[in-house]
């Protein structure tokens, strides 16, 4: 009986050229990618046909989600001669002064909580509260920010308006009575960043984001805040629309 | 080619050593590269987010006046963004979003003053005093493809402006003209004195959503209406736009 013989075939197949590829593929994203920022809240900005491109620099960035609360973002690279790190304890000893001279209040800030601010990204809640934010743990500071923690006193987001009636008096009474949204924007214009304050002069400072199903009366109470402070030049975040 | 062939295939050498190949297993490198690609694709982003520029008047009142005067009556246009209410005037938010809506009226505000009432010590008391067939105010909508929609009704206020862009955006559309080129020489159109243009006011109500509000800008831009406004509403705008929707919504 003849018996068909089999030829032994060795089923190895050579990944060489496969891994040479993946490799390109992973230096190509590597160098091209620019990392998601970590927000408290995800907006969907709204389309338009305006193709002016978001600087990377001397920009900061406000979120504003659809309950009203704010979050201040500063966008500056290490590699600038104001870099981030510096500039955001100059802004926090601004704002200091500036909370002070407001509301006659002083928040102490130890050394290693203004460090800790330094390294922050999104940042955003009552004044008040913030030396004990910053003295949270990673994951409190995200939960946190993003609202799970209320019910313990943890409140998120910069307040846009009086919070309560002492406050409603104080800038009823005063000409240059600021909620504290606007002490920080001032703080910020104050830091010594040239780059940065030609850039609100510009009109390009201050970029504004919210998701597009927010209702504008939200949005308009944050551009009134602005306004009442003499900036009234700023950008809107939106997505690119190709035009009909 | 990941393999290493040793010896020689010279078999005359008294020492005869065996052909030995060794080859290198690839796969895990391939699998482990293909994990790290997932993880940078995943985690970046590229699409570049885009700005739109908006200046906002001055809160100053003496400065908001003078640009209010600006605007002639003839060609002061008000723009109200609203949202899509049932009959008992609430918010229609039976889809889960709300639906924009849009009205408009020609002419500056206090001119239509005479035809609302306010009574300074009750605000909530408005008399409306409007004859039927006599309002300004008129429905538009954001279908930007009708000749009811608002683009319709931009671009036929601002004819004169877009006569002149015309012929440089058909150069540009040509290629002969670059995108700043076309920009600047459009600027100039705009700010061209001479020319009659309007001036949009661009008001909205509690209920309209910001994204509507970015698509009215919008025209604004595709239109280039040279001046235009976002301002607040006043309770005259607001008892206008009501009593138009009380005669319509029924």
């Amino acid at each position: 009986m003849g018996r068909v013989k089999q030829n032994k075939k060795s089923t190895f197949i050579d990944m060489t050229a496969m891994s040479d590829v993946t490799v390109l593929l992973l230096t190509f994203f590597m160098l091209t990618s620019t990392f998601l920022a970590k927000a408290p809240y995800q907006a969907t900005t709204p389309p338009s046909v305006s193709t002016e491109e978001m600087p990377m620099n001397n920009v900061v960035e406000i979120l504003v989600n659809p309950q009203g609360k704010v979050w201040i973002t500063m966008n500056n690279d290490t590699a600038q001669e104001a870099s981030n790190e510096k500039m955001r304890i100059e802004l926090l000893q601004n704002m200091q002064a500036e909370y002070e001279q407001q509301t006659g209040k002083k928040v102490n800030f130890t050394n290693e909580q203004m460090q800790a601010f330094a390294k922050q990204g999104a940042f955003g809640v009552p004044f008040n509260q913030l030396p004990a934010f910053l003295s949270a743990s990673t994951e409190e500071q995200d939960s946190w920010l993003a609202g799970k923690e209320v019910a313990q006193g943890k409140q998120s987001g910069i307040p846009i308006k009086a919070q309560t009636e002492e406050e409603k008096e104080r800038i009823r009474n005063s000409k240059k009575g600021y909620t504290e949204y606007q002490m920080w924007i001032n703080a910020i214009s104050k830091t010594s960043n040239d780059a940065l304050k030609q850039a609100i002069i510009n009109g390009t400072g201050f970029s504004l984001k919210a998701d597009q199903s927010t209702s504008f009366a939200v949005v308009h109470m944050v551009m009134d805040n602005m306004q009442t402070i003499g900036k009234n030049k700023f950008t809107l975040v939106t997505a690119l629309k190709t035009e009909e | 080619m990941a393999q290493i062939e040793s010896g020689g295939g010279n078999s005359k050498g008294k020492n005869h050593q065996k052909k030995m190949t060794i080859r290198v297993d690839f796969t895990p490198m391939v699998d482990m590269n293909m994990l790290l690609i997932t993880f940078f694709m995943l985690c970046t982003t590229m699409i570049k987010t885009q700005t739109l520029n908006i200046a906002l008047p001055s809160n100053k009142e003496n400065l908001n006046q003078e640009q209010m005067n600006q605007a002639s009556t003839k060609n002061a246009v008000t723009i109200i963004v609203d949202a899509k209410r049932l009959a008992n005037g609430q918010v229609d938010s039976t889809s889960g979003a709300v639906v924009p809506e849009i009205y408009y009226y020609e002419g500056k505000a206090n001119e239509i003053e005479g035809q609302v009432i306010l009574d300074e010590t009750n605000p909530d008391n408005i008399v409306v005093n409007l004859p039927a067939g006599q309002e300004k105010i008129q429905k538009s909508s954001f279908d930007m493809s009708s000749k009811e929609g608002i683009r319709a009704y931009i671009k036929k206020r601002n004819d004169k402006v877009l006569e002149q862009i015309e012929p440089i955006r058909k150069e540009f559309k040509e290629g002969k003209k670059t995108q700043a080129e076309f920009d600047s020489l459009a600027k100039i159109v705009r700010a061209n004195e001479d020319i009659e243009k309007p001036v949009i006011i661009i008001k909205a109500t509690d209920a309209a959503s910001y994204g509507s509000i970015v698509a009215l800008l919008d025209e604004m831009q595709i239109n280039q209406i040279a001046k235009y406004q976002i301002d607040n509403i006043t309770a005259q705008d607001k008892a206008l736009l009501e009593n138009y929707q009380k005669r319509h919504n029924k």
